[in-house]
């Protein structure tokens, strides 16, 4: 019996983990059968998949509608790009300190925000990120304001150097964020925040301090956001205001939907879904938007559970 | 600080604070009463200025074009969210996942402004007034633009026509009755089905109106679905979710302080909504409340009555 229950909680496991273990080894093999072009493309689905598991880990797993994870892809961005242009801190160290930032903030303005009641929660966290993209503008001196930030990156890691490099470096690192994702994900901490999702009042009852994990959700989801902003600076090399962009925000939210929510490689799988649709679509219309709100509408009215869970249901005939 | 000087600064923030009020009076009750968050709201507004746009460059800058700007841009894009409603939300209500409605709206707002983009184009509109709304008059020694009356005194009559039609008519009790208990509604055999898409479409209409006013007032661009929502989003939060009241006075707050404001920095002016939404937030954290508002209050004590039993059920 517990041979069995134990065999059944690995293909559950290798369920959940494996298409997103799938995408990472395809991805890893890329460079070396494609163009520099699907290589850059592949760099962006990865931080948008970061963002996306960033909002999932709020949404899909605890419960919480955010609608503010631009501000600490943002916040990650500038200051990572800040800390290699006045600091002279290396790119690495830049990404540590930019998750720092990101996690100080997000404890600070958590501990006011997970608190409150669940639709004041998505107009404020909204709210963040529109007046962090307002300071951003309105700070030219220190945040380069509307005509942009340009980072000194590295010289080995620069992307018009040396595309592939760049992208392993991101890779990797996305892959480090993504494995300890997992692990919190499948932990007994992980569990007693999806407890906190089916039922707040329960968990609370049976001695879970629910705040205090909802705080500790919303960190870790800013650093994971924050980092996603950071490895953004090696693709692009240049930081603007609307990193802070509540479509940023909102796109996390189509990807984590489209891949299957609550589920670990839902916004992976989602962002390479979308990024693809973007890409394709995008050399036939410069109208994303009316895609993307086509995207949104189908899966909610035909798949809200996203592709993973088609995958799952077709293999085993039922939900898990 | 002269008193002209007061005047025109009081005037403007006036007329901000209604331009305001329009979108969030929208939200607002669209939010108490078919309890979704509707993050169309932007896109309402950004539609409703650029349909100002078409209708003035086919009638002419004339009191004929914004007569019929102001009364039938405002009606199309209501019966638009009619259609969204009836097609889109309406199904959603009766299951537990609220979000699914907000996502919907969100669907929405894609929809629209991806529309714009296909119909409009990418590239910024601009309208021009009548000659008889574009001169200033002259007040105490203050120059004070005429369209602004017109749009202060559209606010008022507007805020006017909210309070009438929910206190003071049949359609308001029944909505008021529906954010109370609509399955009680139901039963004593009113169509709350209908009822919900006309508030779906009034609040609708409310934010396409903040548009067609807006629009003379500068570039009309993809710019206007974000400076609609955020600010929208925060009289709501300020005044108290549902609470029409309490927009109504946040939007005047932070119309009136980001009016003078502006005199001295056009950065703090930007910043007031923030500022005075903290204030109010923090002063209600220190003052221990909970409650958002009485309707709120009331949501919330439905919503934990209803999911008791089911959640005995299922453990």
């Amino acid at each position: 019996m517990a041979g069995m229950a134990r065999a059944r909680s690995r293909r559950a496991l290798w369920a959940d983990g494996g298409p997103a273990l799938a995408l990472v080894a395809v991805a890893a093999l890329l460079p070396a059968v494609a163009s520099s072009e699907y290589v850059l493309l592949a760099a962006s689905m990865i931080v948008t998949a970061l963002v996306a598991v960033s909002f999932n880990l709020l949404f899909g797993y605890t419960g919480m509608f955010s609608f503010g994870q631009a501000a600490f892809y943002g916040l990650g961005a500038y200051a990572t790009a800040l800390l290699m242009n006045e600091a002279s801190f290396g790119f690495y160290l830049a990404l540590a300190g930019a998750v720092l930032v990101a996690v100080a903030v997000a404890a600070l303005s958590g501990a006011v925000l997970v608190r409150m009641e669940p639709v004041a929660f998505v107009m404020l966290t909204f709210a963040l990120s529109a007046l962090l993209e307002f300071g951003a503008e309105h700070t030219p001196n220190l945040a380069g304001g509307d005509s942009g930030l340009i980072a000194n990156v590295p010289s080995g890691l620069n992307v018009v150097v040396d595309v592939n490099g760049v992208y392993y470096a991101m890779l990797g690192v996305a892959s480090a964020v993504l494995v300890g994702v997992f692990v919190f994900v499948r932990s007994r901490a992980g569990l007693i925040v999806r407890g906190i999702r089916e039922d707040a009042l329960r968990a609370r009852t049976l001695g879970v301090r629910v705040e205090r994990r909802k705080l500790g959700v919303f960190t870790l989801a800013g650093a994971v956001a924050a980092v996603g902003g950071g490895l953004s600076v090696l693709s692009d090399q240049i930081v603007y205001p609307d990193v802070f962009d509540w479509r940023i925000s909102a796109n996390a939210l189509i990807v984590t939907l489209l891949g299957g929510v609550g589920t670990f490689s839902g916004p992976v799988v989602g962002a390479v879904a979308l990024g693809l649709i973007d890409f394709y679509v995008g050399k036939l219309t410069t109208d994303t938007l009316l895609v993307e709100g086509l995207v949104l509408l189908g899966v909610i009215l035909l798949a809200p559970r996203g592709i993973v869970a088609l995958r799952i249901r077709s293999r085993s005939g039922r939900h898990i | 600080m002269s008193l002209a000087t007061f005047i025109g600064q009081l005037f403007a923030g006036l007329g901000l604070a209604f331009v305001l009020f329009f979108t969030a009076a929208g939200l607002n009750l669209v939010w108490g009463v078919l309890g979704v968050m509707n993050f169309a709201a932007g896109a309402v507004y950004m539609l409703g200025a650029y349909l100002t746009t078409s209708v003035i460059a086919r009638l002419g800058a004339s009191a004929l074009g914004w007569t019929v700007a102001l009364i039938a841009v405002p009606l199309a894009v209501a019966a638009l969210g009619a259609v969204a409603e009836v097609a889109l939300l309406r199904r959603t209500y009766r299951e537990e996942d609220e979000n699914r409605q907000f996502m919907l709206t969100l669907a929405l707002s894609y929809l629209i402004a991806g529309g714009v983009v296909l119909v409009w184009g990418t590239h910024f509109r601009t309208v021009s007034l009548p000659r008889a709304l574009s001169g200033s008059w002259s007040v105490l020694g203050a120059t004070l633009p005429v369209y602004t009356f017109v749009t202060i005194a559209l606010g008022l009559a507007v805020t006017v026509a909210i309070w009438f039609g929910l206190y003071r008519t049949r359609a308001g009790l029944l909505t008021r009755a529906a954010v109370d208990d609509r399955e009680m509604l139901a039963v004593l055999g009113v169509n709350v089905d209908r009822l919900y898409s006309a508030v779906f479409a009034v609040g609708i209409g409310l934010g396409a109106l903040g548009g067609v006013l807006v629009a003379p007032q500068g570039a009309v661009s993809s710019n206007l679905e974000t400076t609609a929502l955020v600010p929208a989003f925060i009289v709501v939060v300020t005044g108290g979710l549902g609470n029409m009241p309490g927009a109504l006075m946040a939007a005047l707050a932070i119309g009136i302080l980001e009016s003078f404001a502006a005199l001295h920095d056009a950065t703090l002016a930007q910043l007031t909504p923030y500022v005075v939404m903290s204030v109010v937030l923090g002063a209600r954290a220190l003052a221990g409340r909970r409650g958002w508002s009485a309707a709120a209050q009331l949501r919330a004590r439905r919503t934990r009555r209803e999911r008791a039993p089911a959640g005995s059920t299922a453990g």
